[in-house]
C-alpha cells in the first residue's frame, strides 16, 4: 500500500526542525514535571497533569502527524486528553 | 496530480497516520490505559496514605531518565520517517537503529527497576498501589518489547531498500505503534511516579 502522507506538500527540512523543537520542549516539560513533584508545591498535581496533557498533544500532533490528518482524528485526540485531564481532576 | 491524490488521502477519515487499523489498536490501547489510570486515581483517593507511602518506594529520577530516553527514541523514529520520505535510506535506517537502541535501553532500565522491586519483596500482591504499578508498567513493558522487535525488522527492511517514499505504509504504521508506547508512558508515568 502506498504512503498516505503528502511528503511532497511540505518541506521536510521544516518538519525535521519542528520535530527537534518539539523534542526539546518535551524534555523541558518532563524535567519541569519532576521538579514540581519534588518540591511539594500545593498545586503541583494540577501542573503535572496539565503538563502531561501538553506532552501528549505535542507527541500525537507532531510525531504521529495527526496535524495532517482528518479533523475526526484531531478531535478524537483532543477528546481523549479532555477525559484524561478532567477524569483525573475529579477523582483525585 | 500526485499531490492532489495524496492530499485527498490525507484528508480522508479512512487514512489517519499509519492507517486506520493501527488507529483502532491505538484507541483500544490508550482507552484501556486511561481506564486503569482513572481506577488507580480513584483507589488513591480512598487510600491516600498507603499510595503516598508506596510512591516513595519508586525512583522518580530513574523514571524521568527513562521517559526522556523513550521520547528521544520517538524523535528518532519520527526523523527516520522524514528521511525515508526523501528516499534517504542510510539516514532513515540509522535513525531507526538509534530509536531501537534507546528502546532497548528503556527496557534494560525498566528491567533493573523490576528486578530491584522483586528483590526487595515488592511484588504484585504487596498492596493496591503496586498491583496497579505491576499491571500498568508490566503491560507497557510488553508493548515496548514488541515495538523493539517491530522496529528492528523495519531497520533491516529499510536498509535493504524494501520501502521508499511512495511505498512506506508499513514503516509509518510501525512508527505510529512506537509513538503509542510514548503516549501510554506519558499518561502513566506522572500518575505512578510524580503525584
Amino acid at each position: 500500500m502506498d504512503s498516505n502522507f503528502p511528503h511532497t506538500l511540505f518541506n521536510m527540512k521544516t518538519e525535521i526542525k519542528r520535530n527537534i523543537t518539539i523534542w526539546i520542549l518535551l524534555v523541558l516539560l518532563i524535567c519541569t514535571s519532576t521538579i514540581f513533584s519534588e518540591n511539594g508545591y500545593k498545586y503541583s498535581f494540577l501542573i503535572i497533569i496539565g503538563l502531561s496533557v501538553v506532552k501528549f498533544l505535542s507527541v500525537i500532533f507532531q510525531f504521529v502527524e495527526v496535524k495532517h490528518a482528518h479533523p475526526v482524528w484531531k478531535l478524537t485526540s483532543l477528546l481523549f486528553v479532555i477525559i484524561y485531564f478532567f477524569g483525573v481532576l475529579i477523582l483525585f | 496530480m500526485e499531490n492532489s491524490i495524496n492530499k485527498q488521502n490525507t484528508n480522508s477519515i479512512y487514512y489517519p497516520p499509519g492507517g486506520i487499523l493501527i488507529w483502532f489498536l491505538i484507541i483500544l490501547e490508550i482507552f484501556t490505559f486511561l481506564g486503569a489510570t482513572l481506577i488507580f486515581v480513584y483507589y488513591r483517593h480512598n487510600s491516600p496514605e498507603e499510595f503516598a507511602q508506596s510512591k516513595t518506594l519508586l525512583n522518580p529520577i530513574l523514571g524521568t531518565i527513562n521517559t526522556i530516553i523513550l521520547i528521544t527514541s520517538g524523535l528518532f523514529i519520527a526523523l527516520s520517517i522524514n528521511k525515508l520520505r526523501e528516499n534517504n535510506y542510510r539516514k532513515s535506517s540509522l535513525y531507526i537503529l538509534f530509536g531501537v537502541t534507546l528502546g532497548v535501553l528503556f527496557l534494560i532500565i525498566k528491567g533493573y527497576e523490576f528486578y530491584h522491586k522483586l528483590d526487595s519483596g515488592i511484588g504484585f500482591n504487596y498492596n493496591n498501589f503496586f498491583t496497579f504499578y505491576w499491571l500498568m508498567t508490566g503491560f507497557h513493558f510488553v508493548h515496548v518489547l514488541f515495538g523493539v522487535g517491530l522496529l528492528a525488522y523495519m531497520y533491516k527492511a529499510v536498509k535493504k531498500k524494501k520501502y521508499n517514499a511512495e511505498h512506506m505504509f508499513d514503516v509509518e504504521a510501525s512508527a505510529t505503534y512506537w509513538h503509542m508506547c510514548d503516549l501510554i508512558w506519558i499518561l502513566i508515568f506522572p500518575i505512578l511516579y510524580l503525584i
